[in-house]
């Protein structure tokens, strides 16, 4: 498959799945088992409201693993490089997911990533990256411009399908957890390396969740993420 | 202290005084110049460790700039994603010696601090870094860190930046290293010797880069240890002998930096001036001295003569005159000095010599004595007719003339003219001084007068004759008179007779007469003629009465 039949079938592909998330639901409800909805709220250790925070629940049981199995994810998403910075600063996605980097700027950018789960290169470039890259790796890509030290994106590669990410407000909701036990954990570009990263075990056996807190200790950034005036 | 003389005296103390004014003098001024000099390094000192904390930090920040270029170089970053080791050792070689130009250059894993390159060892691979806290120090707090730190026994300046990618994905370590170079480097900017000293964990000093030579080197840490607070702070210091004046300062942990000033050499400017004032010192010194003795000399040397004179003076020589001719005070006293002999002798000539030597040999004034004396009374004869002839000036001098012929006579075989009344003497012999041959002494002096006067022929053609009576017998002789003047005179009826005997000439036409006891006292040493017995006034005995026989008379026929 040439990589411009990907890219141009991406919007169709988005459609169809959207659909398919609709009949997920109802085939949860069919099933006779109430899938539950988990709200999280994540603040750092100042109590503020952490943005940009991935919330993951690992399956740690085969019921729930292989209730779930059957569920699929968006394949195709979009970090664009806009006003010399990346959009989003934060995006959590599903392996095999291909990502396509639209530049909307008037100069030329640079996408790269060192990272071990993906590493990649595509040279300067204006409006359409040459091909969406797909991240079939799990783990944690950082993405970065060679001519821009500021511009940050990070790609959170999960073989989970449940996740989800704090907004402004700190809080993020994971949908449809069948029964079972799972580990709820949050991961945030700023965490800070060393010390316990925060996650919790649950075990979903009703609809109703109690919502859950997570406080995550920041390191400081090394780079400025705005561009400079 | 006691000085025999004044010119001695003058001299020390005027010499004493000019090198306790010159001691002073050096001594202030050495004090003076040594706290300038102290104050002076002083004051160096700071401004040096404010241009020494300023060229660190200089540097520091360059290194940090150069490492913060680093830590965004994309090609780098490239070589450190893709290469292997070897083409990252390369990479880091060719930032270190092309871009960079420090030290040494350490890569270190970021998830756990391990060394992936370290130039100063190429061949390790994998060893924990040796000081973790400063790369945690910079993750934590998103800034590069720095620090002194050793590595290998060597003091390095390192910085730690992340290599970002653009997160840190590595930590890259720049180190300068603090050698003799580094610090002679800074020498020649401060003009200061400067140590880079780290402490060990026993406490013991390390120099581990220096601008002082060798032996000094090794002997700093040493007088670092007397020192009693290392701190930000300015203490006197000496090494090997040579003192300086050190500014402590600490860098970080256990490593700090000394800068000192020589002192010594400081006040070797000042070496000259010291040398001059000593100099200008033994000058002055030489020419008081000179001077001092060229000034005593015109004290003492005159002085020396007046006293010379005064004792002189005491000795009975009232003619002699000081040679003085200074116009100043000196000469003003010379002056009066001759003044006062020229008076005394003139007034000497009125008193008998013998009269005042013996009061002043005896060191007190004459108490009357009563004693056997020989007495001499002479008279010109036919002196009232003379006198009517001359006229007073004339007759003074004429008896001037007479006196002084005759006076010598007696002075000379130790008689003592008492009285000059009119043209007659009076004189004494064995008093006022002992003369145990006082007749005979007195006879002789009545045979010279006689002679004497024989041959004489006295201005305007005048010939004298005197007649002389002698006696011997017991008389009373002391001062007389008032307070202020006193006449040495004599009593007794010894006296009265010799003046007898001096009138009793003009009977028996003689020229000298002897009583009976001056005859018995020289016995036959003259030639005598026994002339008769004559009756003393008030006296119930005779008196016997010789006459002298002259050269020239005829001796009496026994």
């Amino acid at each position: 498959m040439s990589v411009h039949s990907v890219v141009a079938g991406a919007n169709n592909y988005t459609r169809a799945l959207r659909a398919l998330g609709v009949g997920v639901v109802v085939a949860a409800m069919f099933d006779g088992v109430q899938a539950a909805d988990l709200a999280i709220v994540v603040e750092d250790t100042a109590g503020n409201s952490l943005q940009d925070a991935v919330i993951l629940a690992e399956s740690v049981d085969t019921r729930s693993d292989s209730a779930n199995a059957g569920e699929t994810n968006p394949s195709v998403a979009t970090i664009a490089q806009n006003n010399k910075q990346f959009e989003p600063y934060v995006s959590v996605i599903r392996v095999g997911t291909a990502v396509d980097f639209p530049n909307r700027d008037n100069i030329l950018h640079n996408a790269y990533s060192f990272s071990k789960a993906k590493p990649f290169q595509l040279r300067l470039y204006k409006d359409k990256a040459p091909q969406p890259v797909i991240f079939d790796e799990p783990g944690v890509v950082i993405l970065g411009c060679n001519i821009h030290d500021w511009m940050v994106a990070y790609v959170y590669v999960a073989d989970t399908p449940r996740f989800a990410k704090t907004g402004a407000d700190g809080r993020a909701i994971l949908t449809g957890l069948s029964p079972g036990a799972y580990l709820v954990r949050v991961w945030h570009p700023r965490k800070k390396r060393r010390g316990s990263s925060p996650e919790r075990r649950i075990r979903v056996t009703t609809a109703s969740l109690e919502p859950m807190e997570f406080t995550v200790a920041l390191k400081p950034e090394w780079c400025p993420r705005r561009p400079p005036e | 202290m006691r000085f025999r003389h004044l010119q001695t005296r003058n001299l020390v103390f005027f010499l004493g005084f000019l090198l306790v004014v010159q001691g002073l003098t050096f001594l202030a001024v050495t004090t003076a110049n040594s706290r300038s000099v102290n104050e002076q390094i002083e004051n160096d000192l700071e401004v040096t460790g404010r241009v020494f904390h300023r060229f660190v930090a200089d540097r520091v920040g360059q290194l940090i700039l150069s490492a913060t270029l680093l830590s965004g170089d994309f090609a780098f970053k490239q070589a450190y994603a893709d290469g292997d080791s070897e083409t990252l050792y390369s990479a880091v070689k060719n930032l270190l010696e092309n871009r960079i130009g420090a030290d040494v250059m350490m890569l270190a894993d970021a998830e756990d601090y391990s060394v992936i390159i370290d130039t100063l060892h190429p061949e390790q691979q994998r060893v924990e870094i040796g000081f973790p806290e400063l790369i945690e120090a910079s993750e934590d707090t998103g800034q590069p860190t720095t620090s002194l730190t050793t590595i290998d026994g060597d003091l390095y300046r390192i910085v730690v930046v992340p290599l970002l990618a653009p997160e840190p994905v590595a930590w890259i370590v720049i180190g300068l290293l603090i050698d003799d170079d580094f610090a002679r480097e800074l020498k020649e900017l401060t003009r200061t010797e400067i140590s880079f000293i780290t402490r060990e964990p026993r406490g013991d000093f390390v120099v581990v880069s220096t601008t002082l030579p060798g032996a000094s080197r090794d002997a700093l840490p040493d007088e670092l240890k007397k020192l009693t607070d290392i701190s930000e702070d300015i203490e006197p210091l000496t090494v090997l002998g040579e003192r300086y004046v050190a500014l402590t300062a600490s860098l970080g942990k256990d490593v700090m930096v000394v800068l000192q000033r020589s002192l010594d050499e400081a006040l070797a400017h000042f070496r000259r001036l010291y040398r001059n004032l000593v100099v200008l010192a033994a000058v002055s010194l030489g020419l008081s001295i000179i001077g001092v003795a060229i000034i005593a000399r015109t004290i003492t040397l005159p002085i020396r003569k007046l006293a010379q004179s005064a004792r002189k003076m005491e000795g009975g020589d009232y003619r002699h005159q000081i040679a003085i001719t200074q116009r100043d005070e000196i000469g003003e006293l010379a002056d009066a000095f001759n003044r006062m002999t020229r008076g005394i002798a003139a007034f000497q000539r009125y008193v008998p010599t013998e009269l005042v030597r013996t009061p002043i040999a005896k060191g007190i004034e004459s108490k009357p004595q009563a004693r056997v004396a020989t007495i001499l009374f002479t008279d010109i004869e036919g002196f009232t007719r003379i006198g009517e002839e001359l006229s007073p000036d004339r007759l003074v001098k004429l008896l001037n003339e007479y006196f002084s012929v005759i006076t010598k006579p007696i002075e000379k075989h130790n008689g003592v003219i008492t009285q000059f009344q009119g043209d007659a003497i009076l004189a004494l012999f064995n008093i006022p001084t002992d003369d145990p041959d006082h007749a005979a002494n007195a006879v002789r002096a009545a045979l010279e007068i006689q002679e004497l006067l024989a041959d004489r022929v006295f201005s305007e053609g005048i010939k004298l004759t005197t007649r002389i009576g002698i006696n011997t017998g017991k008389v009373v002789a002391g001062s007389l008179g008032s307070e202020d003047r006193v006449n040495y005179t004599v009593h007794g009826d010894a006296v009265n007779l010799a003046a007898r005997l001096e009138a009793l000439n003009k009977e028996y036409g003689t020229r000298v007469i002897l009583s009976g006891s001056t005859a018995e006292l020289v016995g036959g040493r003259f030639a005598c003629e026994r002339m008769g017995e004559i009756v003393v006034r008030g006296k119930q005995t005779s008196v016997t009465v010789f006459r002298l026989v002259l050269p020239g008379e005829r001796a009496p026929a026994d």
